[in-house]
Order: structure tokens, then sequence, then C-alpha cells
């Protein structure tokens, strides 16, 4: 069973360098959890639809005001929001660390559900 | 022919780049370099559905798009107007590309004054 409380918890321990907010949510858009800034799920897994291939691994949209990245979680997504003072490549390790350590406990869940 | 040596001088300065394409803000290639992609319409209608998703977030304009595939990466830097491509393997530097904004700008200067003094055809008869 996935204890929001701990899922929390992990999201949580992204969200600094100017890191603002993690979240974790179905690609329907549906949240599962999220830590930090309030961020809309529907909008990034609207995104990340525009090039949703099986060989998509990672995605990263620069924007005036912020950055967002995304990555494929199990059959989750995984997106971090950070300030535009945040370092690109600071956001994609974070993003790829944190979708790696998830990978394992979320495709537990999917198999039970 | 000025404009397409210098966006292939751009292309042969960062290794691993196959393709760089630009496009104005209708979707309409201006110039290209490199390998035909039979995908790029496609592309550009994705990415078009991407800056128009993340216009929803309230984080300003488009800059610019990574998107990192299985053997190859998709980059994209937004300019007033206009959009340059940029296919790459996995293994090209994504920063370097990043850079090539400062590159690319003159470029894309000179292809807006291109179609400034382009005279527009009529189709009137006289």
């Amino acid at each position: 069973m996935l204890k929001q409380k701990a899922l929390i918890q992990v999201l949580e321990q992204a969200n600094t360098n100017e890191v603002t907010s993690a979240i974790l949510f179905n690609k329907e858009g549906l949240l599962l959890g999220q830590s930090g800034e309030e961020v809309s799920p529907t909008w990034i897994s609207s995104i990340w639809a525009c090039f949703d291939r099986r060989d998509l691994n990672e995605s990263i949209i620069v924007m005036d005001e912020g950055i967002i990245g995304i990555a494929p979680v199990a059959n989750m997504l995984l997106a971090l929001k950070a300030s535009k003072k945040a370092e690109i490549g600071m956001v994609r390790a974070k993003l790829r660390a944190m979708a790696k350590y998830l990978e394992g406990p979320i495709s537990m869940i999917e198999r039970d559900v | 022919m000025e404009i397409v040596r210098s966006l292939e001088d751009v292309r042969n300065s960062i290794e691993g780049v196959s393709s760089i394409f630009i496009a104005d803000k209708d979707g309409a290639v201006v110039c290209s370099v490199g390998d035909e992609l039979r995908q790029r319409s496609a592309i550009i209608q994705s990415h078009r559905n991407v800056v128009e998703q993340a216009s929803r977030l309230q984080m300003g304009g488009h800059k610019a798009s990574m998107f990192f595939f299985d053997p190859t990466q998709l980059i994209i830097l937004s300019f007033p107007s206009f959009c340059a491509f940029f296919l790459a393997s996995h293994q090209t530097n994504t920063g370097q590309i990043l850079h090539s904004r400062r590159q690319l700008e003159p470029i894309i200067s000179e292809i807006r004054a291109v179609i400034a003094t382009e005279t527009p055809i009529s189709l009137d008869y006289d």
C-alpha cells in the first residue's frame, strides 16, 4: 500500500537549490503526491503527452519565470518545478535521482493495483 | 545562402547534431541544414502544443525545451517569432546547444531582415 506521508517526505527532499515543488501524478493528470508550491498536474501531463513516445526518457521546459522537469516513473510521471535562478543541470540531476528512487516502490503499487 | 552557411557552421560546431531547422511562428520551415526529417511538421505541431500548454502554468514565455529520447535528443530554442529545432545524438553536449543561442541570434535577425524586404506578391489583375 502507498504510504502518502512517506511519499511526500521523499518528494520534499527535492525542494532545495531553487527547486520549489515536486509532484507525482499519473498520465491522466491525477495527483498522487505533492510537496512545495502548487503546480497543476493537468497541464504538466498535457505537456508530456505532446511528445509522449515509448522512448521519451525526460523533458525539460525552460520558461521566463522558471523551469519544469518531467520524467516517467513506472507508469506515472514525476515533475519538478524550479525558479528561473535554478541551474538546468541541477534540476535534471534531481529529477533523475528521484525518478530512480521512486521507480521500485511505484512499480510495486502498480502491480498490486 | 549566407544564412544557410551560417546555420551549417553552427551545426558543425557542435558534435553530434544531425539536423537544425528554423520555423516561423506559423510553423513554416524557413531554413534547414543537415538530415532531412520526415517528421518535421509533426515536431513543429507538438512543440506548438507544448508552448500552448506551458503558457497555462503562469511561468511567463517559452525560452527552450529539451526532450531526451532513447538514442536522440530534441532541443528547441524560442526567439521572437521564430523557433530553432536541434536534433542530436544522446551523447551531444546539451549545454553547448543551449549556448548556441548567441550564434543563432544574428542568423535569426538576418532571416527577419530578408522577410521584411520581400515584396508581397499581389494576386490582383490590373
